[in-house]
């Protein structure tokens, strides 16, 4: 498991997905992390913050 | 949220508890300042590389060219990756430097060599030269450099804490 991008995730309070070229390989890399970008069925990512 | 890979910096300025994805392609092109600003954490190697392309009457004399370190211009939405690559095939192809100059445009750039004629190649990501095909551009130089996807974020920056 990539330490690094859970922490950067967990430490996020919102995320920006890449259009085009780019997006599968980000989700795809999120979800090997076990995350499961919030709100990725549709467009938005802006998960829940909690501070 | 969504945004293209070029906005996500400033996306990032705007939203500083956030992160990003960004390829080597763009990253690559930020001023040395601001990728201390924007640390790059390498995820996966995408199925794309950088070319020089261009139209087939233009191929002959873009090499002629560059064989003879004869001033070159590149159109491209990547001026820094492609001053770096022609001076890497200038030094295994002339032995020397190669004087270039660098035709910014966004879009549309199959068409710049068919365009603008003093235009000599463009530099730009090719996956499977299908495009370039389709616009009547031949691969000239390819694999001259790798495009690599990372994550990205402000070095300092509140912490959000998500949490799932």
């Amino acid at each position: 498991m990539n330490i690094e991008l859970r922490n950067l995730y967990d430490e996020s309070g919102v995320i920006f997905l890449p259009k085009g070229k780019n997006r599968d390989p980000a989700v795809e890399a999120l979800q090997a992390e076990g995350i499961d970008p919030p709100g990725f069925a549709g467009r938005c990512l802006h998960g829940p913050r909690r501070r | 949220m969504v945004a293209r890979d070029t906005d996500t910096f400033t996306c990032l300025e705007g939203r500083p508890d956030g992160m990003g994805f960004v390829g080597t392609d763009v990253w690559n092109e930020l001023p040395s300042d601001r990728k201390q600003m924007f640390p790059f954490l390498k995820i996966a190697d995408l199925p794309v590389r950088l070319a020089f392309l261009t139209t087939e009457e233009k191929a002959g004399p873009f090499r002629r060219k560059l064989a003879r370190a004869e001033p070159l211009l590149i159109a491209t939405t990547y001026p820094v990756g492609a001053k770096v690559a022609i001076n890497g095939l200038g030094q295994q192809v002339a032995g020397r430097c190669v004087p270039v100059e660098t035709f910014d445009i966004n879009g549309s750039i199959e068409g710049a060599p068919a365009t603008f004629p003093q235009v000599d190649a463009v530099y730009d990501i090719v996956e499977s030269g299908r495009t370039a095909e389709e616009n009547g551009l031949e691969i000239v130089y390819d694999d001259l450099a790798p495009v690599t996807l990372g994550a990205v974020a402000l070095k300092e920056r509140p912490r959000a804490g998500r949490g799932n």
